[in-house]
């Protein structure tokens, strides 16, 4: 298979090495993630791999397959110029099909006075650039992909990975955010234009802190404005499927999960803009005990 | 279907259960009305959305079958029989033919049977797991 | 019909009530099942014991209040077979 390169990553509670047949997606990963912490040792929790698709690949018009510890069958290749997308991909994949520490939860989620707001829903629902936008506003990033609810505490810790922003939202972050915090661009990727931002400062250096979960969002963007209430057993429902480990943590994600949705209010969410969906959180923040 | 809650001094609830016995009103619903719903997320469902899939047409299975109307693979002189489809196609793709377009770079009756033979796909044939992640909502 | 039927044990099973339905985690199968009336009902009157539908039926109306023109039985075998093929009850020989 010819040579490997390598880095360790520390996100949160995990810690990931990315072993790559090409130096270049490592490169990016190193100057994006340049102020995370080091891992002191060698001991990680996941080894993702970026591999030739086929190893004349290597060389000839690059083609990286997504593999690691944990993989998926028929997992399409990506062109080495979305390298980086690939780690994150990659990085992604071993966390969904792999982390056993926490229930998760396909959310976004940003923290204030200690609580968090986690926001959760199909891709297309915004709760990825809603959360890099509410970084911008005195919140503190907690995530963007995914949510860790702990089976003990019901706390949620964070997962501050790059920010993964895709089409319009490139544009509107890059009025309010400095140039150097963002990736290379990636453009016609299978899910859009793509590029990753770096979270701010204080949520990489607070990457070990939870907070007590406090309000759950579904966000709707390209709808008028407007706030719903939900049932409890259609949020629980919509909650497993939101989660990747549900079903393999047992009684521990079920009570766990019953916990969270018995606590922690609920709201759906119609917006059509950031500044709408931040006035109509402020209130619903405001109005929490 | 709210359960009222009781109170009064005949009330018996069993806490380990959370269920209260009480007279209260039951709805029986229809003998053929399922009462049950299990909770079974697939894995390619969830984890789908986090990772892109293609389906080849043919896969490793079949590599080199041609593709009937009805999505069977069927030897390379079959009458009718579509060839094997230069490219693999993603996800994506594949949910819109369901919906109704056609696959990229295929005719109406050739994407149909490109479809039929992808509905027919097993588990442990290449593209399977792609397939089921698109059945449910992600 | 002198079939009888006997729900999983208490201890593999654990209930948690939501609004409009009844969530049951059972433990041997690790599988979350959401239940609606009148499942959770005939599982708490069959709790320890081994009955057959027209017992369960009776049970039934005498602690619950149920529509008076309805065929009780027919509808207890119905959702038996239901929560047996999901492991949730079993039928008794002998």
């Amino acid at each position: 298979m010819g040579e490997m390169h390598q880095i360790l990553l520390k996100i949160g509670p995990a810690a990931f090495r990315i072993a790559s047949a090409w130096r270049q997606p490592l490169d990016q990963l190193v100057a994006l993630y340049s102020d995370y912490p080091l891992l002191v040792d060698q001991s990680v929790d996941f080894t993702v791999r970026l591999e030739p698709e086929k190893p004349w690949r290597r060389l000839l018009r690059p083609s990286v397959h997504i593999g690691g510890d944990f993989w998926l069958p028929d997992a399409a290749p990506l062109p080495l110029t979305q390298g980086l997308l690939a780690a994150e991909m990659g990085m992604n994949l071993q966390m969904a099909l792999g982390w056993r520490r926490h229930l998760l939860l396909h959310a976004s989620s940003v923290e204030k006075d200690g609580k968090a707001l986690i926001m959760t829903g199909l891709s297309g629902s915004g709760k990825s650039t809603l959360s890099a936008m509410l970084a911008e506003r005195g919140w503190r990033f907690m995530g963007d992909e995914f949510a860790l609810l702990s089976l003990d505490s019901g706390q949620i810790f964070p997962f501050p990975r790059l920010i993964s922003l895709k089409n319009e939202a490139i544009g509107a972050m890059q009025k309010v955010v400095a140039d150097t915090r963002f990736g290379p661009e990636m453009k016609a990727t299978p899910k859009g234009d793509i590029r990753h931002l770096v979270p701010p400062k204080a949520a990489i250096e607070r990457m070990d802190e939870p907070a007590k979960p406090a309000l759950l969002l579904f966000p709707r963007f390209g709808h008028a404005p407007e706030l719903r209430e939900m049932g409890k057993s259609e949020v629980f429902v919509r909650l497993t499927q939101a989660s990747t480990n549900y079903v393999a943590l047992g009684e521990g994600g079920f009570n766990a999960l019953t916990r969270f949705v018995d606590q922690v209010p609920v709201k759906a969410m119609d917006y059509q803009s950031t500044d709408q969906a931040e006035e109509m959180i402020h209130d619903l923040w405001g109005q929490l005990p | 279907m709210n359960d009222d809650l009781p109170s009064g001094p005949s009330a018996e609830s069993d806490l380990n259960k959370g269920i209260v016995t009480r007279r209260r009103a039951l709805m029986m619903g229809a003998v053929t009305a399922s009462a049950v719903v299990s909770i079974k997320p697939a894995l390619a469902q969830t984890a789908g959305s986090v990772l892109n899939c293609e389906i080849p047409v043919p896969g490793n299975h079949a590599s080199g079958g041609y593709i009937a109307a009805d999505g069977k693979v069927v030897p390379s002189d079959t009458p009718g029989a579509y060839p094997p489809a230069g490219r693999n196609f993603t996800g994506e793709e594949v949910r819109r033919a369901m919906n109704g377009r056609s696959l990229p770079g295929t005719s109406r009756d050739q994407s149909e049977a490109y479809v039929n033979y992808i509905r027919r796909l097993q588990s442990g044939q290449s593209g399977f797991t792609c397939y089921a992640s698109l059945q449910m909502p992600r | 019909m002198t079939q009888k039927y006997r729900a999983a044990a208490q201890d593999d099973l654990i209930w948690h009530e939501l609004d409009s339905m009844t969530l049951l985690y059972h433990r041997t199968s690790g599988i979350t099942h959401m239940l609606a009336d009148p499942a959770p009902a005939i599982l708490e009157v069959m709790e320890g014991l081994s009955l057959t539908a027209a017992e369960i039926a009776a049970q039934l109306t005498a602690r619950f209040d149920i529509e008076s023109d309805i065929d009780a039985e027919n509808i207890v075998i119905a959702r038996l077979e239901e929560l047996s093929g999901l492991g949730l009850v079993a039928r008794v020989s002998g």
